[in-house]
C-alpha cells in the first residue's frame, strides 16, 4: 500500500506507542506477580533459618572449646608470683653490707638504710624514695601480725599462736627514714586455760630492710624482742622471730600474716 | 660502813642521772663505737646526721657555704661531715680521760668561736645524733646517757 510519508510516520509512531504500552503493562504484570509470590518469601525464610542453625552450631562448638579451656588450670594470681619472686631474690646473692639495703629498682645498688625514704634520692634511679618503698602500710596503727610460734629456746612451750600488734607509730619530719613504733607481743602459755603473756615493746620500722624491730620499753625488765622481716613480696606477710633483746638470740620463730 | 656505801651508791646514781658521769661516759663511748662504724657506713651515718640537722634548722646551712652546705652529697660537704664526726669521735673516746677531753674541747671551741653559732643549732645537732644513733644501733642504747654526754661535749665547744 502506498501511503503518503506523513501517514507512514504516523503509523510507525502508533506502533511504537503500542509497543511501549505493552512493555509497561508487562512490567506492571511482572511486578504484581513478584510481590505476591509466596514461594520467594519461603525461600528467603529458608535461607535465614539455615544461617541461624549454622550460628547455633558454631556457638555449641565454641562452648565445647570454652569448657575444655576451663578444665585447664587457671592463671596464677599476681600475689603468688610476687611471693615467688621475693623468695627467689632472698636466695640470690646480695652484695650489700649489714647496714645497707638494695635499691628496689632495676639496677642492683646498695644504699645505707639510714638514707631510705628521707626525701633525698640516693639510689641512682631514685627508687629509695618510691611510693612503694616508702609505703606506711606495714606500720599502720592497729596492724596485727600473727602466726604459729615454734619455740626452739628460752621457753618450754608447745607451738602456739603469737601476735604482734602495732599500738602507736610516729615519724619525725626531720628524720623520716625510720618510723618509731610501740607495740605488743602476745603469746599463749597455757593452751587449756588460755593464759596469755603480753609484753609491751618499742622500736622502729626500717624502710630499707623492710623490717620491724621491737625491744623492751626502757625501765622494764628485758623480756623479749621481736624482729619481723617483710621480705615475702607484700605488706601482709613477714618472717618473724622472738629474740633475746641483748644478743638477738632467737627463741622462737613464726611465719606471720596480717589479719 | 654499809650505810655510807649505800649512800655513796645513791649519790653516784643521782649524779649519773643528771650529767655525763663516768659510767654514762663509758656507755656512750662503747655505743658510739658500734654506731660510728667505718667506710661507707660511716659516710651514710654522717650524711643522715647532717640531713636531720638541716631539716630542723634550715637557715643553719648558711654557715656551711664554704663547704657546700647547700648540697649534703657534695664531696666537699662529705669531707666536712666526716671531719666533724672525727672531732666528735675524739671527744667521745676521751670521755673517760677528763684532762685530754678538756684539751680537745678547748681546741674545738677555738675552731668554732667567732662563727656566731646560735645555741639552737647545737640543740638540733644533738637531736639529730640521738635519732640517728638510735636508728643505727636499734637496741641497747641509753638515751639519757647520750643526751647528757653530747650536751657535755657541746657545752665545752660553746664555751658556756
Amino acid at each position: 500500500i502506498w501511503l503518503p510519508p506523513a501517514a507512514v510516520q504516523q503509523v510507525s509512531l502508533k506502533a511504537t506507542i503500542i509497543v511501549i504500552m505493552w512493555c509497561i503493562l508487562l512490567l506492571a504484570g511482572l511486578a504484581a506477580a513478584a510481590a505476591s509470590d509466596p514461594y520467594k518469601e519461603k525461600r528467603f525464610e529458608y535461607i535465614v533459618k539455615n544461617q541461624k542453625l549454622h550460628l547455633g552450631y558454631l556457638e555449641k562448638k565454641l562452648h565445647a572449646i570454652e569448657e575444655e579451656f576451663n578444665e585447664l588450670s587457671a592463671d596464677v594470681d599476681r600475689k603468688t608470683i610476687r611471693h615467688l619472686k621475693a623468695r627467689i631474690s632472698n636466695l640470690e646473692e646480695n652484695h650489700c653490707t649489714d647496714d645497707q639495703s638494695e635499691c628496689p629498682g632495676d639496677v642492683p645498688e646498695c644504699v645505707d638504710d639510714l638514707l631510705f625514704c628521707d626525701g633525698e634520692k640516693d639510689c641512682r634511679d631514685g627508687s629509695d624514695e618510691d611510693d612503694d618503698t616508702c609505703s606506711l602500710n606495714i606500720t599502720h596503727v592497729g596492724s596485727s601480725y600473727t602466726g604459729l610460734a615454734t619455740w626452739t629456746s628460752c621457753e618450754d612451750l608447745p607451738p602456739d599462736h603469737a601476735v604482734v600488734t602495732i599500738t602507736a607509730a610516729h615519724r619525725r619530719d626531720y628524720f623520716p627514714s625510720r618510723v618509731w613504733l610501740r607495740g605488743t607481743l602476745s603469746y599463749e602459755i597455757d593452751e587449756k586455760d588460755h593464759v596469755i603473756h603480753t609484753i609491751q615493746l618499742r622500736g622502729y620500722y626500717n624502710f630499707g630492710k623492710r623490717e620491724i624491730a621491737l625491744g623492751p620499753l626502757p625501765g622494764q625488765k628485758p623480756g623479749y624482742g621481736v624482729i619481723c622481716d617483710f621480705n615475702l613480696g607484700d605488706d601482709d606477710h613477714a618472717d618473724c622471730k622472738i629474740v633475746v633483746p641483748s644478743s638477738l638470740f632467737v627463741c622462737a620463730h613464726f611465719n606471720a600474716a596480717r589479719y | 660502813m654499809k650505810i655510807v656505801l649505800v649512800l655513796l651508791a645513791l649519790v653516784a646514781a643521782a649524779m649519773a642521772d643528771h650529767h655525763c658521769g663516768t659510767l654514762a661516759g663509758l656507755k656512750v663511748k662503747s655505743e658510739w663505737g658500734r654506731a660510728y662504724g667505718s667506710g661507707h657506713d660511716r659516710e651514710a651515718f654522717a650524711q643522715a646526721i647532717w640531713r636531720a640537722t638541716f631539716a630542723q634548722a634550715p637557715e643553719s646551712r648558711d654557715l656551711f657555704k664554704r663547704v657546700h652546705g647547700e648540697d649534703t652529697s657534695h664531696p666537699e660537704f662529705i669531707a666536712h661531715a666526716e671531719r666533724v664526726l672525727g672531732g666528735l669521735d675524739i671527744a667521745i673516746n676521751t670521755l673517760d680521760q677528763p684532762e685530754t677531753l678538756k684539751e680537745e674541747l678547748d681546741h674545738l671551741q677555738h675552731q668554732h668561736e667567732g662563727r656566731k653559732i646560735p645555741d639552737n643549732y647545737f640543740d638540733a645537732f644533738k637531736t639529730s645524733i640521738l635519732h640517728v644513733v638510735a636508728a643505727k644501733l636499734g637496741r641497747c642504747w641509753d638515751r639519757e646517757a647520750w643526751d647528757h654526754c653530747i650536751e657535755h661535749i657541746e657545752k665545752g665547744i660553746q664555751g658556756h
